[in-house]
């Protein structure tokens, strides 16, 4: 692999990796599983600590620490106009995990937003 | 999307006055008497008036934590080479004092930033973050003499353009939308 697509496949790593941050600190500063959508919060309840949110922070700060490191490495690979705005991309993957595991009402609205704040991220590190 | 057809403007319709108060620790006052002036006529009038203000000053407290973050990780990490190991780095950062300032405001942006995820949507407070992105590209201009050129202040309006839709929005999904209530 060339030093650029490593670099881009670190940099998607971490934006999936921020997402999934943002979605178990979520989990966890509700209170645990009960803020799932039914029919994940079903298949999760099987683990009776997944009900407590302390489980659900520990994972979250941890991935949060795995996002740095992996964007940290990926500058090494990437130059920053190139690695900010695709950064950005977590907004989407924020907008789709909130969608999906946890029901929120993410329209048309909220998607045009996070389509203006990326589009301006590019141009910040144009 | 969960919405009924033909009502799809707004992300969500606000709730009954019930629901809409359940959440709200100071209702402060009524929903005309908060609305700016300048956007009365506007009809841009929040349609959530709403957000209860531990929620905005969360996410303010969020924003001004981030930056102080990413200001304090660049200085710790300034004068060392990019090619240093990665040894020298670690002990190059923890000689400073930015590295231990940084890792307080992260601990306290944690605490922070739970209590508003506790009471708004993922989805409605992330957002809001990139606003860190001007402070500081500000900051940064000023002590680092970065330039501001128009392709970066075309930047600056749409990610400004993408909060204030985002902030229209309701903050919060009713439980039972969101089906997480039978």
């Amino acid at each position: 692999m060339s030093g650029s697509s490593t670099g881009l496949a670190l940099v998607v790593a971490a934006v999936a990796v921020e997402s999934l941050a943002q979605l178990l600190l979520k989990v966890g500063a509700t209170g645990g599983a009960a803020c799932l959508a039914s029919k994940y919060r079903a298949r999760v309840a099987r683990i009776a600590s997944l009900g407590r949110p302390a489980p659900w922070i520990t994972l979250g700060v941890g991935a949060y620490c795995l996002e740095v490191f992996l964007y940290t490495l990926a500058l090494h690979h990437l130059d920053v106009s190139v690695a900010f705005p695709l950064g950005s991309l977590c907004f989407v993957g924020v907008a789709l995990l909130s969608r999906v595991f946890l029901g929120e009402a993410v329209g048309r609205t909220r998607f045009a937003g996070v389509a203006l704040i990326i589009l301006g991220s590019a141009f910040l590190a144009w | 999307m969960g919405s009924k057809g033909g009502r799809v403007q707004r992300d969500q319709d606000p709730s009954g006055p019930a629901a809409g108060n359940a959440y709200d620790p100071c209702p402060g006052p009524g929903p005309t008497e908060r609305i700016p002036f300048a956007l009365r006529r506007t009809g841009m009038a929040s349609p959530n008036p709403r957000i209860p203000r531990t929620v905005i000053a969360g996410i303010a407290l969020a924003v001004l934590l981030d930056t102080v973050i990413q200001i304090t990780w660049k200085l710790a990490v300034a004068g060392i080479p990019d090619d240093a190991s990665l040894g020298a780095t670690v002990s190059g950062a923890l000689s400073g004092p930015y590295f231990y300032v940084a890792m307080l405001a992260f601990g306290a942006q944690l605490i922070n930033w739970m209590r508003v995820l506790a009471r708004a949507d993922l989805s409605y407070a992330q957002p809001f973050t990139a606003l860190s992105y001007l402070t500081v590209l500000t900051l940064s201009s000023h002590t680092l003499h970065e330039h501001l050129s128009p392709a970066r202040l075309c930047g600056v309006g749409m990610i400004l353009a993408g909060v204030f839709l985002i902030s229209r929005t309701s903050h919060r999904t009713p439980d039972v939308q969101r089906g997480t209530r039978a």
